[in-house]
């Protein structure tokens, strides 16, 4: 601007003055001088990790415990050179006009004396959340950071700068057989109308480089998780988040370098577990996350896993019926179509049916799993970091054409119409009721204690929920949300009912005493039923009972709930032969079983011997026998109300009834004969058991010569079978009867104690006279004399 | 920080204050006065950025009716100079007696780090001002933009005369030359360079430190 010089020449002055100065005052002249000093305000990073000169600064702090306290933060160094003059460090108000100090910690944050004293340099730290209110929807705000100098020499020098407040950097992390498509929606409205920057971990695979597979997701929890810590190429975690806050990338608050220290971290599903496992258990944790939020993640596990890594490596549970499509498909089949459409991921190569290795996420989640003991077992839950927990409880997925309940839909079942008998009982029980769980996991498993809301979302709807988003948005910035030491001693203290573990505990557990040990909702937690006796061998890969009958014990190890709180209660618990339409009772045993201090309502284990054996053309039991050979299924149930659960039925094949050669014990036929006394022959069998219990059965096992019209008798004897105690009437019990002699006579021809062959070789059988049933012959063997 | 910085810092502040304690009295001026001008030789002490964007506000007491400022700078270069002034009117009914402060505010940034220079003009109502105050020399200032500076020291020769500084020697700048300092302002100007003498003397007579064996 062009300044007018005054060359007024000196009369108009005069003549001026003359004429004012009657009626108004002389203008005067100040003349200062103001010094523009070489000053300027530093703000860097006080950590050091953006070099040079920063423009803003993340949110990144937590409220501590006690009063006032603040964990982390970053926090800017503030400094200006050298000067003369009182300094005071303050802000400009809205008015641009210079004030003391910071008016308002959690608004605006605080200075803090690096060193007492100096007066030339201060740190300052962000308020702990962008805004209190947790109402902010804007992406940054600004803050106006000034040190005033009153001169000596007069003039006092304000000088600023505005530095932006930022939300720390979210980095999602979705959960199995997803990848960051999942969490479009939920970027979209917390980058475009919430004013959160979103970072979407992918951890789905393809760029691992540990070499470790992912399989879409469900990579291994001690590899995986260096997604989330963020150092991975092709996806950004934490660090990666951060890192591009400080740069000004594009993708964060582009142009501007930022200072933070801290990420806050959302997860899905096993995303949670992954984001848990850094943060808790890595030994590389950055020290970077500040908060995390759980949306439907299995804290404690997902029972319908258990049966997954059940399906996948037992034949059993693989050729069962899923609820879902019984009777058309078996449970290997139901997955293998899960797996192909998509939704669900479960064996490591679902294309190979001899690898039967289930997804490593899969035995993560699953209940009672070794990861999770490690995760929840001894210190679960960080005290420098914030938790908090999304819980839906819309126990239905909904596919438009279809619903599904894992927990229901999923239960491998005997694959009968009229009968949808469960391989895993427990399970629908685990998730208990309507709104127990969202159709994937229960909500004992999701909830975090400390905070938590439920939702009535289910597991693959959370993301787009517009109320879990405001829920999500309000405790990112609610300086509440509890510390790890708030969920900690709830979250070990909770006794997880009537749903959960205590139930599930005893299955497939061992009885010492009158309590149980071990078990757990774990691979072989299954109510079962193992048999033992001498007389079962395997056949083909199948259990088989042949003609050497006997008795076989089947020890049924299973589950009732108690009715009364420590009273004693009869059980029967009947091994049966499973029917088309009908079971068959083979032995129904009632027992008197102590739940001891069991509470009632909840479960307690039982372990009760049945038996059955085998006719020659029957399979039978004290309480019951069915006609018949070949395949049959044998399992429990116990059906008297109020409990009613069955065993998993395993096949057992009932070999054709053969009575057993004659035979000399250390030769191979065809025998020979010599000079009497002969050749010594011991018959053995199985004779048909006329009664229950020990009794002594009187029998005549014969030899007999087969000829072309007439067999020729040689040898008879009668004796005695001594039969044990668990004889079960009907059944083929064991004999061995030795002293049967062939010899060579005069003649030089076969002869024995009965009878003569005639004939120098012969072939000769054994039968077998038995009261109460037919008199079975063996096949023959050839006999010839000595030379 | 060590005990004898923490003293030098104590002295330098009481050395601030004896400067800013002589500049404690009003400037003068009279009832119904208008186009009072209040000059300001902005002096930039960057060495290598200029004060630029500059804007002048004011904050009035009530005795100043209204206050504009009249020459306004686009930019003071580097190490060097340039003039602003503010117009101010004193009411009529001005009580003879009476007081308050103009606060003019010089805005502008050198190496985009934003200055506010605040100059806070004490005024009382006299019934005679004189026609020129504080930092006087000869003449009214007016700006000089590329004026001749003999002495180079970045203040032209016209206005180191309107200022009272002497043009041809460097050490001789406006407002740095006490043209008419009183009795008590030397006073305390001595006592603070003793102390500040002392201050030196005792940061050197810190104990030796014990010899390394």
């Amino acid at each position: 601007m062009s300044a007018v010089r005054r060359h007024w020449p000196l009369w108009t002055v005069v003549a001026l003055l003359a004429a004012t100065n009657a009626h108004a005052g002389d203008p005067t002249r100040i003349q200062l001088v103001a010094d523009i000093p070489a000053l300027a305000l530093s703000i860097v990073d006080a950590s050091g990790a953006i070099s040079g000169e920063v423009d803003g600064i993340a949110t990144d702090a937590l409220a501590g415990p006690n009063p006032g306290e603040v964990i982390g933060a970053a926090q800017l160094g503030l400094s200006i050179p050298t000067t003369s003059g009182v300094v005071t460090w303050g802000h400009r108000d809205g008015t641009e006009t210079f004030v003391a100090g910071l008016p308002a910690m959690d608004v605006d944050g605080s200075y803090a004396d690096p060193f007492p004293g100096a007066i030339l340099e201060k740190l300052y730290n962000p308020p702990i959340e962008f805004d209190a209110t947790g109402s902010n929807n804007a992406a940054q705000r600004s803050v106006s950071l000034a040190v005033r100098i009153e001169q000596p020499s007069g003039g006092t020098i304000v000088v600023w700068k505005d530095i932006v407040l930022v939300k720390p950097p979210v980095v999602l992390v979705h959960g199995i057989s997803q990848n960051p498509s999942a969490w479009a929606g939920f970027e979209n409205e917390f980058r475009n109308n919430r004013g959160f920057k979103t970072f979407a971990v992918d951890h789905s695979g393809g760029s691992y480089t540990s070499g470790a597979p992912t399989w879409g997701g469900n990579g291994d929890i001690h590899d995986s998780y260096q997604f989330v810590r963020g150092n991975m190429p092709g996806s950004v975690g934490v660090a990666e988040a951060l890192a591009r806050f400080r740069t000004g990338d594009a993708t964060a608050h582009a142009g501007l370098k930022i200072v933070v220290q801290k990420a806050d971290v959302v997860g899905s599903s096993y995303g949670g577990l992954l984001s848990r496992w850094y943060v808790e258990q890595a030994v590389d944790y950055g020290d970077d996350v500040r908060k995390l939020i759980t949306m439907g993640t299995p804290h404690r596990g997902v029972p319908a896993t258990n049966m997954n890594a059940q399906a996948a490596n037992d034949d059993v549970i693989a050729n069962a019926s899923s609820q879902l499509f019984s009777p058309f498909d078996t449970m290997a089949g139901t997955l293998q179509l899960i797996d192909d459409l998509g939704f669900l991921r479960w064996k490591q190569d679902p294309m190979d049916p001899m690898n039967d290795d289930v997804v490593p996420s899969l035995q993560v989640m699953t209940f009672g799993s070794e990861v999770l003991a490690q995760l929840n077992d001894s210190a679960p839950f960080r005290d420098d970091v914030a938790y908090g927990s999304i819980v839906g409880i819309e126990d239905q997925l909904d596919f438009v054409v279809f619903v599904i309940n894992i927990h229901y839909d999923l239960d491998p079942v005997v694959s009968l119409l009229s009968e949808q008998k469960s391989y895993f009982p427990m399970m629908p029980i685990l998730d208990a009721g309507p709104n127990d769980s969202d159709a994937v996991v229960p909500i004992w498993s999701a909830k975090l204690p400390a905070r938590s809301t439920e939702v009535l979302f289910d597991h693959l709807s959370f993301h787009d929920s517009a109320t879990v988003q405001n829920t999500v948005s309000i405790w990112l910035q609610d300086s509440t949300l509890p510390l790890g030491a708030a969920h900690r001693t709830a979250f070990q203290a909770e006794v997880i009912d009537q749903y959960t573990s205590r139930e599930n505990a005893y299955v497939g557990s061992t009885l010492v005493g009158t309590e149980s040990v071990g078990g757990g909702l774990v691979e072989d937690a299954i109510v079962q039923v193992k048999f033992s006796g001498p007389a079962l061998t395997e056949v083909g890969g199948l259990s088989a009972l042949g003609s050497g009958g006997g008795i076989v014990t089947a020890t049924m190890t299973g589950m009732v709930r108690v009715d009364v709180a420590g009273v004693p209660q009869p059980e029967t618990v009947t091994l049966v032969n499973d029917g088309t339409f009908v079971d068959t009772p083979l032995h129904a045993v009632t027992q008197i079983l102590d739940p001891g201090t069991t509470p009632a309502g909840e479960f307690f284990t039982f372990s009760i011997d049945a038996s059955f054996s085998r006719g020659q053309a029957s399979i039978v039991g004290p309480d019951g026998s069915v006609a018949g050979t070949g395949i049959w299924s044998v399992g429990y149930e116990i059906s008297a109300a109020p409990d009613y659960t069955q065993a998993p039925w395993t096949d057992i094949d009932f070999l054709s009834f053969v009575l057993p050669t004659i035979f000399v014990p250390g030769e191979s036929p065809p025998f020979s004969v010599g000079l009497a006394p002969g050749s010594a022959f011991t018959l053995e069998g199985t004779v048909n058991a006329t009664a229950a219990g020990a009794a002594t059965q009187s029998v005549t096992s014969e030899i007999w010569e087969a000829n072309f019209f007439f067999d020729t008798l040689m040898e008879s004897r009668s004796f005695n079978v001594s039969m044990p105690a668990e004889t079960i009437s009907g059944a083929l019990m064991p004999y061995s009867e030795p002293g049967f002699f062939l010899f060579k006579n005069g003649s030089g021809q076969i002869e024995g104690s009965a009878g003569s062959s005639g004939e120098t070789t012969g072939d000769f059988y054994q039968f077998l006279i038995q009261p109460g049933a037919s008199n079975p012959s063996s096949d023959s063997v050839t006999v010839t004399v000595a030379p | 920080m060590n005990r004898s910085l923490r003293l030098a810092y104590v002295l330098l502040a009481i050395a601030s204050f004896t400067m800013l304690a002589e500049r404690s009295q009003a400037y003068d001026v009279e009832a119904d006065s208008t186009t009072n001008t209040v000059f300001v030789l902005l002096w930039n002490g960057n060495p290598a950025a200029s004060f630029e964007s500059i804007t002048i506000s004011e904050a009035l007491p009530a005795i100043v009716t209204q206050a504009t400022a009249s020459i306004i700078p686009a930019s003071v270069p580097a190490n060097g100079s340039d003039l602003a002034a503010i117009d101010f009117d004193v009411p009529a009914g001005a009580a003879l007696g009476s007081s308050g402060d103009l606060v003019i505010t010089v805005s502008g940034s050198a190496s985009g780090q934003p200055i506010d220079v605040v100059l806070t003009v004490p005024l009382q109502v006299v019934a005679t001002a004189p026609a020129a105050q504080g930092v006087v020399g000869v003449g009214i200032p007016a700006p000089d933009p590329g004026g001749v500076d003999s002495d180079a020291d970045g203040v032209s020769d016209a206005l180191e005369i309107a200022f009272g500084s002497d043009p041809f020697d460097p050490a001789s700048m406006p407002g740095k030359t006490v043209s008419v300092p009183s009795l008590e302002a030397i006073g305390l100007t001595c006592l603070a360079a003793l102390l500040m003498l002392g201050s030196v003397w005792l940061m050197r007579r810190r104990p030796p430190q014990p010899s390394v064996p």
